[in-house]
């Protein structure tokens, strides 16, 4: 991403040409697919949201006049991303629970099943958490964002991302332990 | 479950990834898209700037008259237009441009914003915004074409000077014709107005006549040429009628009266003479192929500055600054390097509406609360703690 966001600066986004979108593309689609994934977990849904965020992405990027301000392009993506994962549940209504070996998909049958197990134990209490929480622990310690990105993504400062990043952490921990312990 | 191993469950997600049929599939849906955006021409989005940014002003009510717009087509706009009579005037939009289909639209409504103003000085001065506007317009098409490195080539280019001098002329035309006893706060206005389509178009010129662009530019030169000595007359005569007024650069009015009527009392008359003259014989169409045809810029600079310097004719002739007319204030500002400071064009054109992004929720993408390019200010009540050094409590 970095190398993208070097070769053309957020404030000339709008001036990108089409390779630049598929640099953008070819960066960004599986992340961005894995962060949808965890939230819908649909293979199916997930693919075609992925699909609709980077349109939607193209489509208002073209229509600006100027680039964007202040934030970077992997930010801008994950928060349309985000908007439509609250679009699709306000369709359909109901959280669907992921399981790890669906997610997976079978194309890695050499994986540790003890660790497919730690996953889903990990996905599990993610799942009993609040959903704001979800999202940061989902966006900081799995797509790897800063927290700069995620305050612009989830609309909050910077020092309340952070401190509730904490506390997501802790959160989860909490409920891990009391889940192993069980 | 510790630190070091959460971590590295955290990691195994990366395996989550999409079928690389569907990434594919997504890589072609983008170019498909990006393919039919590049096709399909600016018409869409030139259409729904044009009714964003049209503005109308109503007496009855600003949002029942904006609600009725957003709905309305075209022929709507017109019979609006026509029941809200003397107390609506729609300002066509400054954002469509000479190449747009809707061009001919936008230049009928200016017809009528023309229509409307009743009074010589309120002509004049609609006259006066328009252009402005042909100017702006101009320095965008440039613009435009420098993105596309077709300057030279361009017909529009060309066709939008043209419009533009020939406006220069009806507003010199128009400004020539108003009452010396008329309201003086109304052709100050005017100055400032023409002032600032003068600023525009000679910073265009100072950039464009610049040795890098010189060589790309050289089929513009002689019509921006001629643009910019049809936007220099406008000037001489609006400040022709502001010396008429005894108002010489805002300064006091009863002094520089007294001052004017005892040393320049020649000058002003003289003047105003040349200026009926000029106007008796001068149709639009002279004033286009007077001698200029064959001046480009270079002369008109190079005959100024070869025999002396504008500083030195100011000391010799006891001109004061004041007194000097549009074109040599513009050469004398040149010379001083004022204009070395301006960056880029954006910085004069600070009257446009301000370009904003739309927010998600137009889109229908949702979020409603969250508007981008608003700082987000959560106060965020800390119940608890506030944890200086994260990593230490983890």
């Amino acid at each position: 991403m970095n190398s993208i966001e070097n070769k053309l600066k957020y404030k000339d986004v709008h001036k990108g040409g089409n390779d630049f979108f598929e640099d953008i593309y070819r960066e960004l689609a599986k992340p961005l697919y894995r962060f949808i994934y965890l939230k819908v977990s649909s293979s199916q849904i997930a693919e075609e949201l992925m699909q609709e965020a980077f349109i939607r992405f193209i489509k208002i990027v073209r229509r600006m006049d100027h680039g964007l301000d202040e934030l970077n392009i992997k930010a801008y993506i994950y928060k349309i991303a985000r908007n439509l994962i609250k679009d699709h549940y306000r369709v359909s209504g109901q959280m669907v629970t992921v399981e790890m070996t669906e997610a997976l998909g079978g194309a890695d049958k050499s994986q540790d099943p003890q660790i497919i197990g730690e996953m889903q134990l990990v996905v599990d209490s993610l799942e009993e958490i609040k959903p704001l929480w979800r999202d940061i622990i989902i966006l900081k310690e799995i797509q790897g964002l800063n927290l700069k990105e995620i305050s612009y993504i989830i609309g909050k400062s910077y020092g309340a991302t952070r401190v509730l990043a904490y506390r997501a952490l802790k959160e989860l921990r909490q409920i891990i332990k009391s889940k192993v312990n069980e | 479950m510790n630190k070091e191993k959460l971590n590295l469950i955290f990691s195994e997600f990366e395996k989550i990834k999409p079928s690389s049929k569907s990434f594919d599939q997504g890589l072609f849906k983008l170019h498909q898209e990006l393919k039919e955006m590049d096709t399909r021409t600016s018409i869409i989005y030139d259409a729904k700037e044009a009714f964003s940014e049209s503005h109308v002003k109503n007496n009855l009510g600003f949002s029942f008259v904006r609600m009725v717009f957003s709905r309305v087509t075209i022929s709507a706009m017109a019979i609006t237009l026509f029941l809200g009579g003397v107390t609506t005037t729609v300002i066509a939009s400054k954002r469509v441009l000479p190449d747009s289909p809707l061009y001919s639209i936008n230049q009928t409504l200016e017809g009528v914003q023309v229509a409307f103003s009743f009074s010589q000085p309120a002509k004049t001065k609609t006259r006066t915004k328009l252009l402005n506007k042909r100017v702006i317009e101009v320095n965008k098409l440039i613009e435009k074409a420098e993105i596309r490195e077709d300057v030279s080539s361009n017909e529009s280019v060309i066709k939008a000077i043209t419009r533009a001098q020939a406006q220069a002329v009806v507003v010199r035309e128009s400004i020539a014709e108003l009452d010396p006893n008329s309201d003086e706060g109304e052709i100050m206005e005017i100055q400032k107005i023409a002032d600032e389509a003068n600023d525009i178009v000679s910073f265009h010129l100072a950039v464009a006549s610049s040795e890098d662009n010189l060589e790309d530019n050289k089929d513009l030169e002689p019509a921006t040429a001629k643009l910019s000595i049809a936007l220099n007359e406008v000037q001489r005569v609006v400040s022709d009628k502001v010396n008429l007024l005894g108002l010489i650069d805002g300064s006091d009015v009863g002094e520089t009266e007294k001052e004017s009527s005892e040393d320049i009392g020649d000058t002003a008359t003289s003047s105003e003479e040349d200026m009926l003259s000029s106007l008796a014989t001068s149709t639009l169409e002279d004033i286009v192929s007077q001698d200029l045809a064959t001046s480009t810029l270079e002369d008109i600079v190079s005959q100024d500055l070869a025999t002396s310097t504008l500083e030195d004719q100011i000391k010799e002739g006891g001109m004061e600054e004041g007194l000097l007319n549009p074109e040599e204030k513009v050469l004398l500002d040149i010379e001083n390097g004022q204009y070395e400071n301006l960056s880029t064009p954006e910085l004069i054109f600070e009257n446009q509406p301000s370009i904003y992004i739309e927010d998600f929720s137009k889109e229908g993408v949702g979020s409603k609360e969250e508007e981008y390019g608003q700082e987000i200010n959560t106060v965020f009540e800390v119940s608890e703690f506030v944890v200086d050094d994260e990593d230490k409590f983890k």
